[in-house]
């Protein structure tokens, strides 16, 4: 399928107004440090540097680059428009915010400056140091970020389909606002009526790996205000023997959810399911297993896409090459046989990450360590591996969870403690953290 | 992850971004009553820090009572102490913005 590119040179004129009138308020509280957040002064380069991917990461790093760059071409490839806040994404599909909430536009974000081809990458060709798009056209580059997100695979689990989310009883909250609110149409209609809910995870990385247990926690928390908790079995079905990779929380939860009647049913790791019949199979240690529900959270595996899967730049052996992620040093971000490629965000295979607070941690790094590439300057950047959950107990309360590569906590506030749920951190949810975001995607946090 | 002056100051602007027109529509008639004051040596007189103090508590308390509900949340959420403590410092920081901002304009009554 071919389908025309267009390419976008953004318009500096509304977007100046706009800074001007931010940098206002901003000067007025502080002044004006938003201006300059870089310690160091911009690098001067001729250097081409193609981004591909406009989702958080990308237009981090757009952003970031085109102020620590002077004289660079910036590309940024991605044909989608729309832009969706991800972590919303829980929110929605338990009713507690309106899909629109979680809606933008990629171009707010997009800085001064930046050529935005709107086109999917087909092909990359890192040896020849070029990525082809689904137009055909051919784009060289003297060094590449690689920011795609992930592909949902939906296939993997058999009998299971996008167009199913918000029919017989299935949901899924990744990938759409449209498929978020169609869970919530289930997990309503569930709480309502009652019966069995199975709430599954996926083998392997997923992005926010919290929000299945999320979306687990918040149906029990609906079917307690409904006064509706005796109807509902609901059972949550880690792939393995952990809920989550925290220990502490870990251990946490393994009391919470059977203490709310939610039955843990280790190593049940979804493998298809048959709407008809609402029926669902796990692929245990002891053959498979059907189970009947009346509900259930669909969490299918997750890879990278397939172009950037099937090309040199994916994982060729190891623990990550199942998932087909970017090959990157952990710490630096750069890919290890290609130097002139860097990566962030969702499509890396690293041992922590696939959360917005993740790219948070990532993207500085990488940009910092690109921009010391392009002048010869040793790499100072490091990613320790820092990524965060505000995991949602209940509405109206949470546990902000942030922890590292070595899986010990690193609270950004000394004054929340990182064991226990309480408001502030749901307050930081429900009302803060979107902010953090958009800041992000302006490369200011 | 440690949070930079400028990295707070990016997402307080980003909260109040839908709002910065009035924001600055305010800010701009607060300059103006600011120094229509100071010109007619009548600013921040007594009556006019008392009004403003009047509209700060206000808006404090406003805020304090509120702050669940626009959560949606309620104070039977609230299940440790920092979150009353958090909760009264936001609240404080509105009351103090309120009085702030409307102390130009208040200075303006006789």
């Amino acid at each position: 399928m071919s389908q025309q590119s267009k390419s976008t040179r953004i318009n500096p004129g509304r977007r100046k107004f706009l800074q001007a009138s931010g940098l206002g308020l901003a000067a007025t509280a502080g002044g004006g440090v938003l201006t300059s957040p870089s310690s160091h002064a911009a690098v001067q380069t001729s250097a081409h540097i193609v981004i591909v991917g406009a989702g958080a990461a990308g237009l981090d790093a757009a952003n970031r680059l085109s102020r620590e760059l002077n004289g660079a071409k910036i590309t940024i490839i991605d044909s989608r428009v729309e832009h969706i806040y991800q972590p919303g994404l829980t929110l929605v599909a338990t009713g507690i915010w309106k899909p629109q909430k979680v809606m933008d536009q990629n171009a707010r974000y997009m800085p001064d400056g930046v050529d935005w081809i709107q086109a999917r990458v087909a092909e990359f060709d890192p040896s020849a140091n070029a990525v082809v798009t689904d137009a055909g056209q051919r784009i060289n580059y003297d060094y590449l970020m690689v920011t795609t997100g992930l592909q949902v695979n939906y296939d993997a689990v058999e009998g299971m389909s996008p167009d199913l989310i918000g029919q017989m009883g299935i949901g899924c909250v990744y990938d759409k606002p449209d498929y978020a609110a169609r869970t919530w149409a289930m997990i309503d209609q569930y709480t309502d009526q009652g019966g069995v809910g199975l709430f599954t995870r996926a083998q392997g990385p997923v992005k926010c790996a919290g929000a299945p247990l999320k979306v687990t926690m918040l149906t029990e928390d609906l079917f307690e205000r409904k006064g509706t908790r005796d109807r509902g079995e609901m059972y949550y079905t880690p792939p393995g023997q952990k809920l989550f990779s925290q220990p502490d929380i870990n251990e946490f939860l393994k009391e919470e959810l059977p203490s709310r009647g939610i039955t843990l049913q280790w190593d049940h790791p979804l493998v298809g399911i048959e709407p008809e019949l609402k029926r669902a199979t796990f692929a245990t240690p002891n053959g498979n297993e059907r189970i009947d529900y009346d509900f259930i959270h669909v969490v299918p595996p997750m890879q990278s896409p397939e172009p950037l899967a099937n090309s040199e730049l994916a994982w060729q052996s190891g623990s990550f090459a199942a998932g087909h992620w970017m090959e990157v040093d952990q710490y630096t971000l750069q890919h290890p046989r290609f130097t002139n490629v860097f990566g962030s965000g969702d499509c890396v295979g690293t041992p922590i990450g696939k959360t917005a607070a993740s790219v948070k941690a990532q993207v500085p790094v990488a940009v910092s360590n690109l921009v010391s590439s392009i002048a010869n300057r040793e790499f100072a950047a490091r990613y320790t591996g820092y990524t965060s959950c505000p995991l949602v107990t209940r509405k109206g309360e949470a546990i902000l969870v942030e922890f590292d590569y070595a899986l010990d906590m690193v609270p950004s506030f000394p004054f929340i403690n990182p064991h226990e749920k309480h408001w502030f951190p749901w307050m930081l949810k429900d009302r803060m953290l979107h902010s953090a975001y958009n800041a992000m995607l302006r490369g200011r946090v | 992850m440690a949070f930079s002056l400028g990295g707070i100051l990016a997402v307080l602007l980003e909260t109040f971004r839908p709002l910065l027109p009035f924001f600055i529509g305010l800010v701009a008639v607060d300059v103006l009553a600011t120094a229509y004051g100071l010109h007619r040596g009548s600013f921040g007189h007594a009556k006019a820090r008392r009004w403003a103090l009047i509209i700060g508590v206000a808006a404090m308390v406003v805020a304090f009572v509120s702050g669940p509900m626009l959560t949606q949340s309620t104070f039977a959420d609230f299940s440790r102490i920092i979150d009353w403590v958090l909760l009264a410092g936001m609240s404080l920081g509105v009351g103090v913005a309120g009085f702030i901002l409307s102390l130009p304009l208040a200075s303006l009554l006789k």
